[in-house]
């Protein structure tokens, strides 16, 4: 049987979608529900708090520029921690709507680690990994790791890619 | 020879005899196209009509039935059917001041094709809108904006991303910003790592920082300027587009109403609205349901609440040759006349747009006729005022009765007032137009037209033949059978009784359907095609039947003496007086026994009927001025030296109007006289100063209740009526009666003096003073005058006695 117009012609258990609480998750969410619904999968959200990130938050020589005031002050570990908190719940809190309305299967995990790595695994062990391009809203997309990892990141991925046989979803 | 002669049978009823009437049934006869008697309210309503200045309303007034509504009605009628249709009248949004709905004028006949036109032209513009906005160009130029703002802003992160790696600086996204850090081999730079390096170093690097952290925020500075630099090209473009899909169907439009500037106004601002929300022309609308579900609207505009705004509201529309419009508003709200907005409740609050704006009985009738009761407009809180103010000012503005009276400020629409021009025509009883004449000062003002209908018309060869043709045009109207002459005979009589007068005949036009309506009923019971004499005696009779419940127990209770009226023999001071009872438009006769006694006093007359408060003031000023005939007309020069009482005997209700005086002056003259009076007579009648008897009112019901009650007893020829002359052209007697008296078995004294009165009830002359002043011995006025003499003497010997007394008491 042929797939029509807008038919997936693949399927999957499980589709998982990292998130690094840096750009627009809602998008992401969404997205990531409707191909779990049109594939009646099992929708997996993993909350990566990156280690990377509060590695340089606790340097006392770190500092931090807000997005939406363009001020600046001293990093302070303890808050980039709360607001990572803040943002998985509210990832949560949106996940379980959003999946209640599908009727979707779900779980959501926090992974406190290396983005690269959490990304790198989550790709190579998944059926169907969704990639995010982080965003400011309305703003710039700028490709996660591109911006977090650096020259070295983007070497891992692309020998990543070139090893991997599972599906990535990117999306913008 | 008898001195006083009653009246003649032919003086009783004024008959019409069917062969004077020249046809064989109302069949015969044409319609009839002129208001019957009514020529002075027809000049009247012409006039208003006709007049085109301020004010010049028309008020209507006459007794309900005497066709005011008919006539008006067919004369408005053919008049407005000669004048233009009006032009319609449309509300629309005012995209400026929404709360200020506009009108827009629009030729007869246009109202309800603009508003299709503009229910055609939003049903386009839902699909034009988005397809213009789903086209691949559309998208194509949208996307480039939105690219062009992104890789300006990329461009610039990544410069300064660029420029940071190079100083060795990483920098990395927050769920609430960036963070700088040193690193050191691709690792972020402990503090104590910091710490060891030398101090030109450590500067080197936290200058290094500042500076990537300027150019960031630089970079974060321009982006909302970029942001809404995209915005505005975004909404250009938008504007673009839709002006260019908007424009192409309302230039249709623009072209069709080109002559109409209002409407090409309207038009240029729904354009510019319509740019400006086209976005509400895109996808569907997820929001709370209209609260204007439950309002009909047109297929294009269901569930789009946005879109009300852009319908029109064809108010008041009319159609081209159809005339003047002429409306009778049968409900007058202030609502219903004004107009209003009307709300719908939407989760607890009161809501509405100029799309519920809802037109009134006057702009219904603007351009032409409002019919109205004017009982029922005064009846209806504020409808009253809001007539008045809307005609005072020449415009119809519509709001709320909270409004009006100041009671709420909350904020509505204010539709923008319509000019009024139209002719009002008030119908309602004499009494109330007197009222409003006294009572409102603007009444005048407002209805200076006074359409006065007549009660009843001359009676005359030409009005008969009118009246038989009223009988065939009502017949006609209501489909009943015809009638023949014996018929329309008999109802020309009744419509002399009808009016109360042998020389006219009754305009009530509503009584004179019934009459026939009935009388065609009892025709069909009898199977014929014509109404005959025999169906109207039937209706007649069976009118008096139905109505005469109370008048048949009253003779009950004469005849079985709990009232008690004698109707034979004779009774010093004691005389059967004549009244009329009206129950609804029944009315009846009744006698009623009124009696007097006299002994010494100082001439005090006791009204007992006034004494308890029974008495009207009309009765009082009866008695008061026979009591005056009394001291003038006998032994003038002596002091009035009696003590009189009078009384209605057995009446318990309330005694109005002078028709008794004759009757209880001649009591009284009896008691005096000690002169029995014939109780086979019974006397109606005023009295004035000088003793003449002057007409009273129901003079056909009074000598027919004595009738009957005699006929109840058995006629003796000995009874009879004594009626003022002046009443003698108003006789339109029962047959039946009439019939008695052409046998001898009863009789009817006109009587101009209450001599007269006095000869006929006592059978005794009454007596004109001779050269020296004196009555004839014998007479009634002699013995009146006698013991007014003694009664002065015994009066005057009472007073010495009592000087003396006081005399001796000194």
């Amino acid at each position: 049987m042929s797939a029509g117009a807008g038919m997936l012609t693949f399927t999957a258990r499980l589709i998982v979608l990292p998130l690094a609480a840096i750009g627009n998750e809602s998008m992401s969410l969404d997205m990531a529900a409707e191909l779990a619904a049109r594939m009646q999968a099992e929708l997996k959200v993993l909350f990566i708090e990156d280690a990377d990130m509060l590695r340089m938050a606790a340097s006392p020589l770190a500092r931090t520029m807000h997005l939406y005031s363009a001020s600046r002050t001293e990093t302070d570990a303890g808050t980039l921690e709360r607001e990572l908190k803040v943002r998985a719940n509210l990832a949560r809190d949106q996940l379980a709507t959003i999946a209640g309305r599908r009727n979707l299967r779900w779980s959501f995990d926090i992974s406190r680690r290396r983005l690269i790595e959490a990304v790198f695994e989550v790709v190579a062990e998944t059926e169907v990994a969704i990639m995010s391009r982080s965003a400011r809203m309305s703003g710039p997309s700028l490709p996660i790791l591109k911006l977090m990892a650096g020259a070295s990141g983007m070497e891992e991925l692309q020998t990543l890619l070139r090893q991997i046989q599972n599906p990535i979803l990117l999306v913008r | 020879m008898d001195k006083h002669p009653p009246l003649a049978p032919d003086r009783l009823r004024r008959c019409c005899d069917p062969a004077t009437l020249n046809f064989t049934t109302t069949a015969e006869l044409p319609d009839l196209d002129e208001i019957v008697g009514q020529t002075r309210a027809v000049d009247a309503m012409q006039f208003g009509l006709a007049i085109q200045r301020e004010g010049y309303n028309l008020f209507a007034l006459g007794p309900p039935g005497t066709g005011k509504h008919m006539a008006l009605r067919r004369q408005i009628g053919s008049r407005a059917a000669t004048e233009p249709a009006p032009e319609d009248w449309c509300y629309v949004n005012n995209f400026e001041q929404p709360e200020r709905p506009r009108t827009l004028r629009l030729p007869t006949g246009s109202g309800l094709i603009l508003r299709r036109d503009v229910e055609k032209l939003l049903d386009d513009l839902r699909a034009a809108i988005p397809a213009v906005f789903e086209s691949e160009d559309y998208r194509t130029r949208k996307q480039v904006i939105e690219e062009e703002i992104k890789e300006r802003q990329q461009r610039a992160f990544e410069t300064v991303r660029q420029e940071a790696e190079a100083k060795s600086i990483a920098l990395l996204r927050t769920p609430t910003g960036f963070i700088f850090a040193p690193l050191k081999d691709g690792e972020v730079l402990s503090h104590d790592d910091f710490s060891k390096l030398p101090e030109p170093e450590q500067r080197a690097i936290t200058g290094e920082m500042e500076v990537m952290q300027d150019r960031l925020q630089a970079v974060l500075q321009q982006m909302p300027l970029w942001e809404r630099e995209g915005r505005e090209r975004l909404r250009a473009l938008n504007r673009e587009v839709t002006t260019y899909a908007v424009g192409h169907s309302i230039e249709d439009l623009r072209r069709k109403y080109a002559a109409l500037a209002e409407v090409v106004n309207y038009l240029n601002a729904m354009q510019q609205d319509i740019i400006e929300n086209a976005h509400e022309f895109l996808g569907t609308h997820d929001g709370p349901a209209s609260p204007f579900a439950a309002i009909a609207t047109p297929p294009a505009l269901r569930g789009s609440p946005f879109f009300r705004r852009y319908l029109v509201n064809a108010l008041v529309n009319h159609v081209e040759g159809a005339g003047a419009p002429v409306i009778y508003e049968d409900h007058p709200t202030f609502q219903n006349l004004i107009g209003q907005l009307e709300h719908i409740s939407h989760m607890g609050a009161l809501v509405t747009d100029f799309n519920l704006i809802r037109a009134g009985a006057l702009h219904k009738a603007n351009g032409g006729y409002l019919l109205l009761d004017a009982h029922r407009v005064l009846m209806q809180p504020y409808a009253w005022e809001g007539l008045k103010r809307a005609l005072r000012a020449g415009e119809i503005r519509i709001e709320s009765l909270g409004q009006m009276l100041g009671l709420i400020g909350t904020v509505s629409l204010e539709p923008q007032v319509i000019p009024l021009n139209l002719k009002v025509v008030l119908f309602g009883d004499r009494m109330l137009y007197y009222l409003l004449c006294q009572y409102d000062a603007e009444f005048e003002q407002l209805f200076k037209v006074a359409v006065d209908f007549e009660d009843d018309m001359k009676r005359s060869a030409t009005s008969e033949e009118i009246y038989a043709r009223l009988v065939a045009t009502l017949c006609r109207q209501e489909r009943l059978r015809p009638l023949d002459r014996g018929a329309v005979a008999r109802l020309i009589e009744q419509g002399a009784r009808e009016a109360g007068h042998g020389g006219r005949l009754s305009t009530h036009a509503l009584t004179l359907a019934d009459w026939l309506r009935e009388s065609d009923h009892w025709a069909a019971c009898r199977g014929s095609d014509t109404i005959t004499l025999a169906d109207v005696e039937q209706t007649l009779a069976a009118q008096q039947r139905r109505a005469g419940r109370i008048r048949e127990r009253s003779q009950e209770s004469i005849r079985e003496g709990v009232i008690l009226i004698d109707t034979d023999g004779e009774t010093v001071g004691q005389v059967n007086g004549l009244s009329v009872i009206t129950l609804n438009r029944h009315r009846f006769g009744q006698p009623s026994r009124i009696s007097a006694r006299v002994r010494v006093g100082t001439g005090e007359f006791i009204d007992i009927e006034r004494e308890v408060e029974l008495g009207g003031p009309i009765h009082s000023k009866g008695v008061l001025i026979l009591t005056s005939l009394l001291g003038a007309r006998y032994a003038p020069d002596l002091p009035l030296s009696l003590r009189a009482s009078l009384v209605f005997e057995q009446s318990y209700a309330g005694v109005e109007g002078d028709s008794a005086s004759v009757a209880e002056f001649c009591a009284l003259l009896s008691a005096l006289a000690d002169a029995p009076v014939r109780q086979a007579m019974a006397v109606t009648g005023s009295l004035n100063q000088h003793g003449q008897v002057q007409a009273i009112g129901g003079v056909n019901e009074k000598i027919e209740g004595f009738f009957d009650l005699c006929r109840l007893r058995g006629l003796s020829g000995r009874q009879g009526v004594v009626i003022p002359e002046a009443n003698v052209r108003h006789l339109m007697l029962r047959p039946d009666v009439v019939d008695a008296v052409g046998a001898g078995l009863f009789h009817v004294h006109a009587v101009s003096t209450v001599d007269q009165a006095i000869e006929i009830l006592t059978g005794v002359a009454a007596g004109e003073r001779n050269a020296a002043g004196a009555y004839p011995e014998g007479s009634i006025n002699q013995r009146v005058e006698s013991r007014l003499v003694e009664l002065a003497e015994r009066r005057a010997a009472f007073s010495q006695l009592g000087d003396e007394g006081d005399d001796k008491n000194e």
